[in-house]
């Protein structure tokens, strides 16, 4: 007769077959977890323990069957694990009504949509002027007393070029030679290529938000290069110097921006020693690897824009970012073409709070701007960073080799504020008369 | 600590290792002659320190997550035991007056914590716009508490604990470490299933049996689920969904189309793949959960579908909102408010937001006009409604109504959700899709229409296998998930309801 039913030793049999079976063919995985749990006793006793595990099956080949589907899976990746942005390639874009327009006939809607990108009226902003009321403010990232001064002013944003970027020559160029460029850097002949590269701080919120207003822009392509859950303190957990470049695939982007640190507050360990966050060694630790992810990130001499850690809710974690933030202001300066934003001043408005997880726009409507985590941005509070990142990249498209290649638009009506006026400070007050507001009609090369 | 996790995995084999050993403490492990003389006192012990040990995990396991909330979880489930002993109390005493105060306090007590957590910024917003809207503006800095982790899941077991007090389903009083551990136990801690106290607390009264465990379906349910959520859920979210809804106006119509179907597919594998795991490390441990999910895709009306989706959050839904509202017993309109007001407040029970609300107001839509269609075609068409054909177009409608509904659900705002849909006949239609995408899918779908008579046959065929080889089948296809799933792990969808 069948037993439907086992008894606990059948049952303990069987669950120690798993275990045993299980950690054979997971000694590497398992290991691999171990290496990335964080600085303290548990990766203290783990590791020797996975190490030995994994010792232990190497000769006997435990672990092959994991290799095989590994690499059968990366075999097959191409064709079957290819994201969206990977299918698109600059010269054959599938997305968005760009790609519509050339794969066929146009419907009514959206030949409207595109004669609105082109030739909707100015919403009361002199062309090639950011519309906004916003001061953006370019101070030197190393002046203290200017950073305080863009501070100061309400609704101020600091965006800091660096002072090299102008002149084209590199300060701090000790810090760790540049590697020379792979290939000329080569522009797609439809237009730009814009990276966004981070962590979960771009990858929620941040990284949504500017999609949506790429893709009401004219010929830039949007490649996905972010990852929730990593930093540059971690290596082993995700090592962004040799990562960035295999998530860029084939893309060379000329713009950057990107937002990362949230996860890097943390000790780390170099060989036996641990290194505590917020110590000279730590510094000069996660200034290295920095500035190694740096020279990848400029290697193709994009325009990079580096939005820096807003306040969060926990007063000990604000802290963390703070300093997190001054380490990367002070490396970033040590490159041209790259300019700092001080996300603060945007998302506290012109209270000039701390953090704040809603905002109040005009008409007393209260948006949330931070997730419930107290960490990340929601989308709307990502639209409060979109008038200084716009007015950057107008910046940067203008002043570079981009000239004539992109049009830059505003953001419609909808994507400023759902169902609301704008908020002070990130479009002009009320609502758009049209649904685009050109303010640069440069020609597009199409 | 995730269920797809090494922490979960080393976690669940000392819980299981702890809680079997407590109670095999004075039968196996013990000296035969002690267990003799310990007897029935001993059995008594044995099955007190199992419990104290599986409350004490749980509260471990969500300690894990933020200790700051274990004296949380203790208090709320502290005051659902006292006012479901208070119920018990005054009920054996015959004082009805008190006795529906201690259920008034309690109930409403829960609520109150509830919507402190999860809807005074939300009602601060709305009440803020509205004011705005006649020239005030109101002045004051909202913050969201931190929600704690399946605060919605813990009230609506300590609703039911006093409810079913109330309604005298509960056999006897209700020991403290009873309640505690219905309401904390692991396995259903964050994210459900919502466990009835009238089905769970008679569990709770008796040791597991060691010699009925139901190893094999456990297996399979860990297994199945795991699948489910690692393989399917996450890579469609990592392949299609996340970057449709985050950016639909960059999409093609036939890339938001299948996001939307990958969406319906993803939330299905992501939240029945949570429960099976859940119901499968119960099934270990020895105790029964209800099934949550029964192929909700392949049924051909709203209320089928609601008997098949979410089983424990409907069957709930039923017994503590519709029929106290007076269900189907006040005459067809009645009937049909009362519908509408629990799909509403199902909807808002999502989360706390207008578009959890939508969400639920389309359902209790469909529910109502499935019910006036229903009185219209009662008795016309007979043959036609019974023919297999017949039942295929109302599966396909069905489905496609309730993927509607997740847009809305998915898109966080009703504009967002307007941008999607409008893709669909604003954009081209071209072969774009990611394979990987299409494939978990049609997987993720299609996958419920699989004869649940080949299950069985699986089931059968894992009860009869040598204990050895069961484990080591088991292992491979939790390598087989680990490798095919994408590299990190994402957190459950229902995690933040």
């Amino acid at each position: 007769m069948l037993r439907r039913h086992d008894s606990l030793s059948r049952m303990a049999l069987t669950l120690l077959a798993a275990l045993a079976c299980g950690v054979a063919l997971e000694a590497e995985g398992i290991h691999t977890w171990a290496q990335r749990l964080g600085v303290g006793p548990l990766r203290e006793r783990a590791l020797p323990i996975t190490g030995a595990l994994l010792e232990w099956t190497h000769p006997w080949h435990g672990d092959r069957p994991r290799g095989l589907l590994l690499a059968a899976k990366a075999t097959l990746a191409p064709a079957m694990l290819a994201r969206i942005d990977d299918l698109a390639t600059p010269s054959a874009p599938q997305a968005g009504w760009q790609a519509d327009a050339r794969t066929q006939p146009a419907t009514g809607a959206q030949m409207g949509a595109r004669a609105s990108v082109q030739t909707a009226p100015v919403s009361g902003a002199p062309a090639s002027v950011p519309a906004s009321p916003l001061a953006v403010t370019p101070v030197s990232a190393t002046t203290p007393a200017a950073l305080a001064a863009a501070g100061a002013t309400p609704s101020a944003v600091a965006i800091a070029p660096h002072p090299a970027a102008t002149d084209g020559t590199r300060a701090g160029a000790e810090a760790s030679p540049a590697p020379a460029p792979a290939a000329p850097p080569t522009l797609p002949a439809g237009g730009i290529d814009v990276a966004l590269a981070g962590d979960s701080m771009m990858a929620v919120g941040l990284a949504p938000t500017l999609k949506r207003w790429f893709a009401e822009q004219k010929n830039v392509h949007v490649v996905g290069a972010y990852r929730s859950g990593t930093g540059l303190s971690r290596p082993e957990v995700f090592d962004w110097i040799t990562e960035y470049p295999r998530m860029l695939g084939k893309a060379r982007p000329t713009v950057v921006i990107c937002s990362m640190g949230a996860n890097d507050a943390q000790s780390v360990q170099v060989g036996k020693k641990v290194l505590q966050f917020d110590t000279p060694e730590w510094d000069e630790f996660f200034r290295a690897r920095l500035t190694a992810y740096l020279d990848v990130l400029t290697r193709e001499k994009p325009q990079v824009l580096w939005v820096g850690m807003p306040d969060m809710r926990s007063p000990a974690f604000s802290k963390k970012m703070g300093h997190l933030n001054a380490l990367l202001k002070t490396t970033l300066a040590g490159y041209p073409n790259t300019t700092w934003l001080d996300p603060h001043a945007a998302m506290t408005g012109p209270r000039q709070q701390g953090f704040q997880q809603f905002r109040a726009q005009q008409g007393g409507k209260l948006v949330k701007v931070r997730a419930d985590d107290g960490i990340h941005l929601t989308d709307d509070g990502a639209l409060y960073l979109l008038d200084p990142i716009r007015t950057w990249m107008v910046g940067a498209v203008d002043g570079g080799a981009l000239h004539n290649r992109v049009a830059l638009v505003d953001p419609t009506p909808r994507a400023i504020a759902p169902g609301g006026p704008a908020p002070g400070g990130i479009a002009p007050g009320g609502p758009a008369p049209g649904p685009v507001a050109a303010i640069k009609t440069a020609p597009v090369s199409q | 600590m995730l269920f797809p996790t090494v922490e979960y995995a080393l976690f669940f084999i000392l819980a299981l290792a702890l809680g079997w050993g407590a109670l095999g403490l004075h039968r196996g492990l013990a000296p035969a002659r002690w267990s003799r003389h310990l007897g029935r006192a001993s059995d008594k012990f044995a099955h007190s320190l199992h419990k104290n040990l599986l409350l004490l995990l749980s509260y471990i396991f969500y300690g894990c997550w933020n200790w700051r909330f274990v004296p949380l979880l203790f208090a709320v489930s502290l005051g659902g035991w006292l006012a479901t002993r208070a119920i018990q109390h005054y009920g054996a005493a015959g004082r009805p007056r008190p006795r529906a105060w201690a259920l008034g306090l309690g109930v409403g007590a829960a609520l109150v914590l509830l919507a402190g957590y999860k809807y005074s910024a939300f009602a601060l917003q709305n009440i803020a716009s509205v004011l705005g809207r006649f020239g005030y503006e109101l002045s004051v800095q909202v913050d969201t508490p931190l929600l704690p982790l399946g605060i919605s899941f813990m009230t609506f077991h300590i609703i039911s604990m006093m409810m079913d007090a109330w309604r005298g389903k509960l056999e006897r009083r209700v020991p403290l470490v009873d309640a505690l551990l219905y309401v904390s136990f692991f396995p259903q801690l964050i994210a459900g299933p919502i466990l009835r106290a009238s089905t769970f607390l008679p569990q709770l009264r008796r040791a597991p049996d060691p010699r009925r465990i139901d190893t094999a379906r456990a297996l399979m349910l860990i297994v199945g689920g795991l699948f489910k959520k690692v393989v399917i859920a996450n890579t469609l979210s990592t392949l299609l969904v996340d970057d449709v809804f985050a950016n639909p106006m960059a999409m093609s119509a036939s890339q938001v189309l299948v996001g939307i179907y990958g969406y319906a597919a993803q939330i299905y594998c992501d939240f029945s793949g949570y429960t099976d795991i859940a119901i499968g490390c119960a099934l270990l441990l020895g105790y029964r959960f209800p099934d949550n999910f029964d192929a909700p895709y392949t049924a051909a009306s709203p209320q089928e579908f609601w008997r098949r989706w979410h089983i424990s959050l409907s069957t709930w839904l039923r017994d503590y909102l519709y029929i106290p509202l007076g269900g189907s017993r006040g005459g067809h309109w009645s009937t049909q408010r009362n519908l509408m007001i629990t799909m509403l407040l199902g909807g808002l029970w999502h989360g706390a937001a207008w578009s959890f609300v939508i969400w639920g107001a389309w359902h209790g839509l469909l529910l109502v006009a499935h019910r006036e269609w229903e009185g219209f075609w009662a008795t016309r068409h007979a043959p036609w409604r019974a023919s297999r054909w017949w039942r295929w177009c109302a599966r396909l409608l069905l489905f496609h109504a309730v993927c509607l509904g997740w847009v809305f659900f998915r898109a966080g705002d009703f504009g967002a959700a307007l941008d999607v849909l409008g893709r669909l006949f604003q954009a081209a239609w071209a072969w774009d899709v990611p394979a990987g995408a299409v494939l978990c899918a049609a997987l993720g779908i299609g996958m419920q229409f699989v004869p649940p008579a080949w299950l069985r046959g699986l089931e059968l065929s894992g009860i009869r296998m040598q204990p050895v080889l069961r484990g080591v089948a088991f292992a491979l296809a939790l390598m087989l998930c680990e490798v095919l799933g994408p590299s990190e792990p994402a957190p459950f969808i229902y995690f933040q309801f």
